[in-house]
């Protein structure tokens, strides 16, 4: 351990409505997936809930901070994992992220960059589902899927905050 | 975050931490802490008191950590001062916990639990008068445990000293409250609260507003639901009505529903059909 | 896929996604010989599961769970629930409290036109294929959009907890009160937000709409000395007036067979719509002065009560009253004695219509005696315009089948929006077909 203490360096969004299914698989995933995390790699996260994406989950993200967000995803085979920069996002997925409900994911992406005159950095990586009706518990397909999930999660977190680490060190600042 | 916290961020924060309850346990875990949490504690001036004379004479502190809980007159006066001087303030240890100590008053009720659990039973009678820091001064984070997680302590620091939440596993809308200053709605009757077993992240916004949090965020781990039922049959609901409780929108989660199930069932058959 | 079909000479329009809509669903449009014969409009996710989920359910439980139904537009759904129960109960909340309750709808309205108008409707207008491009057309626009939003957001999330899913809301008030000081500290958003919205009324009134024009029958609420929200009678273009308890005595629901969804009809099954247009066209005199005078200064009164597309001007107007209104609660707010009424739960039907940014939403209960909740009918604004949607396509459709085709799918596209139609917290797209069988 470092002792080196810094502000967060990864913004993660948890997306989904618990309510719905297979919608709440980023949530059910996160929930295990947080406290297996190394100690080190916690300090660098935010973690934020938010049921669907706004603008405003966005705009205020620091410069040099990158955006992990995590959603259930329809058009897939269920139980594949999709992952994507988000600036491959925003060229409009083919797949459909389920937590739009003002605008689509990538459009609030996209937007968010705009407003804040830098395009949001990061990743999405989404779980494909199939059951999205009221009341309904996780499928099977999806709750088998979810340690392949949590694993391609904590790989994208490692490779975010080590690339962070790398700058930081390669310039020699401490953050 | 208030300033005095950013500007301690430049600097060298001086850290204390002070003893308030009697139970030798806590110090040694402390004392075993250091060493585990050098690298961090490099970043700190720390000192550590036994005594609360000690501590007047080399305050105050940028970060107090507080252990246990307020027994007699003089300590509830001393933990005022120190919150009054102090940017932040965390509690530790399983004394400070909502709940705890009405847990406690009850098992005192019970002859058996008290030789079992404790050595001295008449060690229970002092804490069943104590009260948890939290109810005397608003706390900036608590942790529980008996003893205390280092892990959890650790990012509990770190997360005060760069002015971010802290990421603890296992935490209940209950410690959101007590950062808050929010009062407890199970005690204020504003009623029914699954704050205990309910996993934060809403920042504790329904005892804010004085009504208690119906489960958003889903039960936390380790949550024990049956306790807490128990709790608000002793208002005289029945099964039923105290099943309704818990079968509200993350009903399906196992800790919620084993306790609907025990109760016998929630409200009505959901529709298990999806919509379109 | 488009084109036509060899065999049958079917035109098919296939809209890849209504992008901006709320949600998902569908539109068929079958043309023959010019003629739309029919228009299949399935947008809708009536709220069945929620109907169900409060049974059994307190009446302050059934507030917590109704304010899910929507992402949007969640004081709505509490507000026509909350009227209901009262209006059993027979309690009646005090004027500090009402008051309240208004600045709290409000603070939805602002947000939900604002989203509307901004990031949903204006970038038709404008060439821009979504919002992205618009904001990158004219930034300042965008922005004020968010700003207007915002400043809806902080009324609601000040007096509700939250921007999304309020907590306060009970039966008899609200489980908390702000103080005046509270209050104030929103006034200079406020403030901002006024000068937005008249911004807004301006900026949309150089827009160009399609030339489509229709009578349409309109229903909103309607009260004396107030702008409708949660109070007053249910009025029509055509005569209707009733109690807000009594939407059934003049409308019913029914199955529509090539969905799962429920449509609302009227006796004379001559479709309705509801929403701002109605709102303005029915009740403009009780807009707030500043509103009122910005109506008059773009003078689109008429455009918006013959033309859908127009219902961007309606909405604008409606945020200059919504904001205003604020304002002036904001200022006048004196902290009730009691935070709310204490009541009894008494068996019996509880009933209630209130205009949520959408439109009229109708709630009715059946409560036991021991004040539970035994049925429920939820009566959603979007499910009620659908069938007014469809008159409007079978109009419409013969105008664009002769342009291009893209176009045309455009045009259809614009034309659904206009209505702004929410989808219960669905997702994505509207996937829209038009056969034209000969």
């Amino acid at each position: 351990m470092t002792g080196h203490l810094h502000a967060p360096t990864v913004r993660i969004i948890v997306c989904g409505n618990a309510d719905r299914g297979d919608d709440g698989a980023a949530l059910a995933t996160v929930a295990t997936l947080l406290p297996a995390l190394p100690p080190g790699l916690q300090t660098e996260l935010e973690v934020r809930r938010c049921l669907e994406l706004r603008v405003e989950d966005l705009v205020d993200l620091p410069s040099g901070v990158d955006c992990l967000i995590l959603d259930a995803v329809a058009g897939p085979e269920p139980g594949q994992v999709v992952q994507l920069t988000l600036a491959e996002l925003t060229e409009r997925p083919s797949f459909t992220p389920r937590s739009s409900h003002e605008l689509p994911i990538h459009l609030v992406v996209a937007l968010a960059g705009v407003i804040r005159d830098q395009p949001v950095s990061g990743a999405f990586i989404g779980l494909a589902g199939h059951r999205f009706g009221y009341g309904t518990p996780l499928s099977r397909v999806v709750r088998a899927a979810m340690p392949a999930y949590r694993e391609a999660i904590g790989a994208e977190l490692l490779h975010l905050a080590s690339h962070h680490r790398a700058s930081a060190s390669a310039s020699g600042a401490e953050a | 975050m208030t300033g005095a916290v950013r500007a301690m961020i430049a600097s060298r924060p001086r850290l204390g931490i002070m003893k308030f309850a009697s139970c030798d346990g806590c110090q040694l875990t402390i004392l075993d802490l250091e060493d585990q949490l050098l690298d961090l504690l490099t970043r700190f001036d720390l000192v550590e008191f036994a005594e609360a004379s000690s501590y007047r004479s080399s305050g105050p502190f940028d970060v107090v950590l507080v252990e246990g809980s307020v027994s007699t007159p003089e300590q509830a006066e001393e933990i005022v001062r120190i919150r009054r001087e102090t940017p932040l303030l965390v509690t530790i240890g399983a004394c400070a916990t909502a709940g705890g100590i009405q847990a406690l008053r009850n098992w005192a009720d019970h002859d058996a639990y008290r030789a079992a659990v404790y050595a001295h039973p008449e060690y229970v009678e002092s804490l069943a008068t104590s009260t948890p820091i939290s109810d005397h001064v608003a706390v900036d984070g608590e942790l529980r445990g008996c003893p205390i997680d280092p892990g959890q302590l650790l990012e509990l620091l770190t997360a005060l000293t760069v002015g971010r939440r802290p990421q603890l596993p296992d935490e209940s809308v209950c410690l959101e409250c007590k950062r808050r200053g929010t009062v407890c709605v199970l005690v204020t009757g504003s009623g029914p609260c699954l704050g205990p077993v309910t996993h934060t992240g809403c920042g504790a916004l329904c005892p804010a507003y004085a009504r208690g949090c119906y489960g958003c965020f889903g039960p936390r781990e380790g949550a024990n639901g049956a306790s807490l039922a128990t709790w608000f049959k002793r208002d005289g609901r029945t099964d039923a009505d105290t099943a309704r409780l818990f079968a509200g929108f993350t009903a399906y989660a196992p800790p919620f529903r084993s306790v609907i199930d025990s109760l016998g069932g929630p409200p009505i058959a959901s529709d298990q059909g999806e919509d379109a | 896929m488009h084109g036509t079909h060899p065999q049958t000479g079917e035109r098919r329009f296939d809209v890849e996604g209504i992008t901006r809509v709320e949600g998902e669903g569908s539109l068929r449009l079958v043309v023959r010989d010019g003629q739309v014969t029919e228009a299949q409009l399935a947008i809708f996710e009536a709220p069945r599961y929620f109907e169900q989920l409060v049974v059994g359910r307190t009446q302050d439980e059934v507030l917590d769970i109704v304010a899910r139904i929507c992402g949007i537009c969640p004081v709505a759904y509490q507000m026509s629930a909350v009227h209901a129960f009262e209006d059993l109960a027979g309690i009646t909340a005090e004027p500090a409290v009402r008051s309240l309750r208004r600045l709290l709808y409000c603070g939805e309205w602002i947000e939900s036109h604002a989203l509307h108008v901004y990031l949903l409707h204006a970038p038709d207008f404008l060439g821009c294929a979504n919002a992205v491009e618009l904001a990158a057309l004219d930034r300042g626009a965008v922005e004020r959009g968010l700003a207007l939003k915002k400043a809806g957001n902080r009324i609601v999330a000040v007096l509700g907890g939250r921007p999304i899913h309020p907590v306060s809301v009970r039966v008899g008030g609200f489980s908390k009160v702000p103080t005046k000081r509270e209050l104030q500290a929103m006034r200079p958003d406020l403030e901002a937000a006024l000068g937005h919205a008249l911004g807004t009324v301006d900026w949309v009134s150089t827009f160009v709409a399609p030339d489509f024009e229709r009578e349409e029958r309109f229903v909103s609420l309607r009260h004396p000395t107030e702008y409708p929200m949660s109070d007053g009678r249910i009025v029509s273009s055509d005569g209707l007036d009733l109690a807000p308890t009594d939407w059934e005595a003049a409308f019913h629901e029914e199955q529509v067979p090539w969905s799962h969804a429920l449509q609302a009809h009227m006796g004379d099954r001559i479709p309705y719509l509801l929403g701002p247009a109605a709102r303005i066209t029915l009740a403009a005199d009780q807009l707030h002065p500043l509103a009122r005078a910005a109506l008059d200064r773009i003078g689109l009164a008429d455009a918006i009560r013959r033309n859908p597309y127009w219902s961007i001007a309606a909405r604008a107007i409606e945020l200059v009253h919504a904001v205003a209104e604020a304002l002036d609660i904001v200022d006048g707010y004196v902290p009730p004695d009691r935070a709310a009424e204490p009541w009894k739960p008494r068996p019996g039907t509880a009933s209630w219509a209130t205009e949520a940014p959408r439109g009229l939403l109708f709630h009715h209960y059946e409560v036991d005696e021991r004040g539970r909740i035994a049925t429920a009918k939820i009566v959603p604004p979007t499910s009620q315009n659908q069938a007014a949607i469809e008159a409007d396509m079978t109009s419409f459709a013969p105008a664009i089948l002769d342009e291009p085709h893209d176009v045309a799918t455009h045009h259809l596209e614009q034309l659904i929006r206009s209505y702004d139609p929410c989808i219960s917290c669905a997702t994505h797209f509207l996937d829209l077909t038009v056969e034209a069988a000969r």
